[in-house]
C-alpha cells in the first residue's frame, strides 16, 4: 500500500478491500456509472453504491447527473476529487492528533480506580470517593490503576504523526 | 466458463494493479532524474505491453509524467515522478476515520477522546506492533552476531 494512490490509500482506511477495488476503478476510468464499476470489479452494485455515496459524502468524490440514452433515466456518473485527498488525510490526523493530546492531558492529571473487569468503566479519584471505592457496574472493589503503559502509548502516537506531518510537509503540528 | 474467464480477467487486473505500484515505487524511487522506461521493464521483467500500459495508467492518474527521448538511437520514455504519495501509515487502524459518533466526539461531551475506549486500544495495539517489530529486528541482530561468532570460532 506505501506506494498506492493517495486515494486509494484513503479507501482502504475507510472500508478495506471493497472500497480499494471501487476506489480503482473510478481511477481507472473517469465519469464513470455505478453499473460501469460494478461490472469492472464483479462486486454486487448494492455494494458499490454504498461505497460511492460514503465517498461522495466525505467529498472524496463528486456525481454528475446525466441522462442515460439508451434508458431514458438519469444516472450518476463519478468522478475523483483529486483536490480534496490530500486534504481529507490531513483533516484527519489533525482531528486524530488533537485528540489524543487532549486524551493525554486527561490521564495525565487524573488518578483512575478500576475493579479489574474489562467491561467496567475506569473512575476518576472523585468519582471513586463519590462511589465508596466500589464499582458502580458490578460493587467489586477499586484499586488504582496504573495508566502509564497508556500515557507511553499515546506519547509515541502523537511523535509519530508529528514525524510524519512534518515530513509530508503537511504544516506544524 | 464464462465465470472463469471473468474471474481470470480479475485476477489480471489485480496483478496490473500491484504491479501498477510497483512500477510507481520505482519511478518515485529515482527522484528528479526520472527512470528509462526500457530499464524499467527490464527490472521488473515486464513486457512493453504491460509496461506501456501501467506507464499510461500512471500518467492518466496524474502521477508521472512520460518524456520522449532518444537513447542509444531510439526513442524511448524517461517516467518522472510528479507528486509522492502521502504517507497515511500514522493513521492506519485509527477508530476515528471510520467512527459513526466522530461528529459528536468533543472533550466534554457524552462522545469524547477521554472516555473512547476505541482510541485508548488503538494506540496500545500500535505500541505492542511496534515493540514486537523492535523484537523481531533485536532477535535477527542478536542471530546473526552468534553465526558470525560461532564462524569465526570454527575457523
Amino acid at each position: 500500500m506505501e506506494y498506492e494512490d493517495t486515494f486509494v490509500k484513503i479507501a482502504h482506511l475507510l472500508g478495506g478491500d471493497d472500497y480499494v477495488r471501487v476506489a480503482r476503478a473510478l481511477l481507472n476510468n473517469e465519469d464513470t456509472t455505478d453499473e460501469e464499476i460494478a461490472s469492472a470489479t464483479g462486486l454486487k452494485i448494492n455494494t458499490v453504491r454504498k461505497v460511492l455515496y460514503d465517498l461522495f459524502s466525505k467529498a472524496l468524490i463528486s456525481g454528475i447527473r446525466v441522462r442515460d440514452e439508451k434508458k431514458g433515466w438519469f444516472v450518476y456518473r463519478w468522478r475523483v476529487k483529486r483536490d480534496n485527498v490530500d486534504t481529507f488525510i490531513d483533516g484527519q490526523k489533525r482531528k486524530i492528533l488533537e485528540r489524543l493530546r487532549i486524551r493525554l492531558q486527561y490521564e495525565e492529571s487524573n488518578q483512575f480506580y478500576h475493579c479489574g473487569n474489562y467491561s467496567c468503566p475506569r473512575l476518576t479519584f472523585e468519582q471513586a470517593v463519590d462511589a465508596f471505592f466500589r464499582c458502580p457496574s458490578c460493587k467489586a472493589p477499586l484499586n488504582l490503576a496504573d495508566n502509564s503503559m497508556l500515557k507511553r502509548a499515546i506519547v509515541a502516537k502523537i511523535d509519530e504523526l508529528s514525524k510524519e506531518m512534518q515530513k509530508n510537509g503537511e504544516g506544524s503540528a | 466458463m464464462l465465470i472463469r474467464q471473468d474471474d481470470n480477467s480479475e485476477d489480471r487486473e489485480e496483478s496490473i494493479e500491484d504491479l501498477t505500484s510497483k512500477v510507481f515505487k520505482l519511478i518515485v524511487e529515482q527522484g528528479k532524474e526520472g527512470i528509462l522506461q526500457s530499464r524499467l521493464w527490464k527490472e521488473l521483467n515486464l513486457t512493453s505491453r504491460d509496461g506501456s500500459r501501467i506507464a499510461m495508467r500512471l500518467e492518466k492518474r496524474g502521477l508521472v509524467t512520460r518524456q520522449r527521448v532518444l537513447e542509444n538511437g531510439r526513442w524511448t520514455f524517461r517516467l518522472i515522478a510528479l507528486r509522492l504519495p502521502l504517507d497515511t501509515t500514522s493513521i492506519e487502524g485509527a477508530p476515528c476515520i471510520t467512527c459513526n459518533l466522530e461528529s459528536m466526539c468533543t472533550e466534554d461531551g457524552s462522545v469524547s477522546p477521554n472516555t473512547c475506549r476505541l482510541i485508548e486500544n488503538w494506540v496500545l495495539v500500535e505500541m505492542s506492533k511496534r515493540m514486537d517489530a523492535k523484537k523481531d529486528i533485536t532477535n535477527t541482530t542478536t542471530a546473526t552476531t552468534t553465526n558470525i561468532q560461532i564462524e569465526s570460532m570454527q575457523e
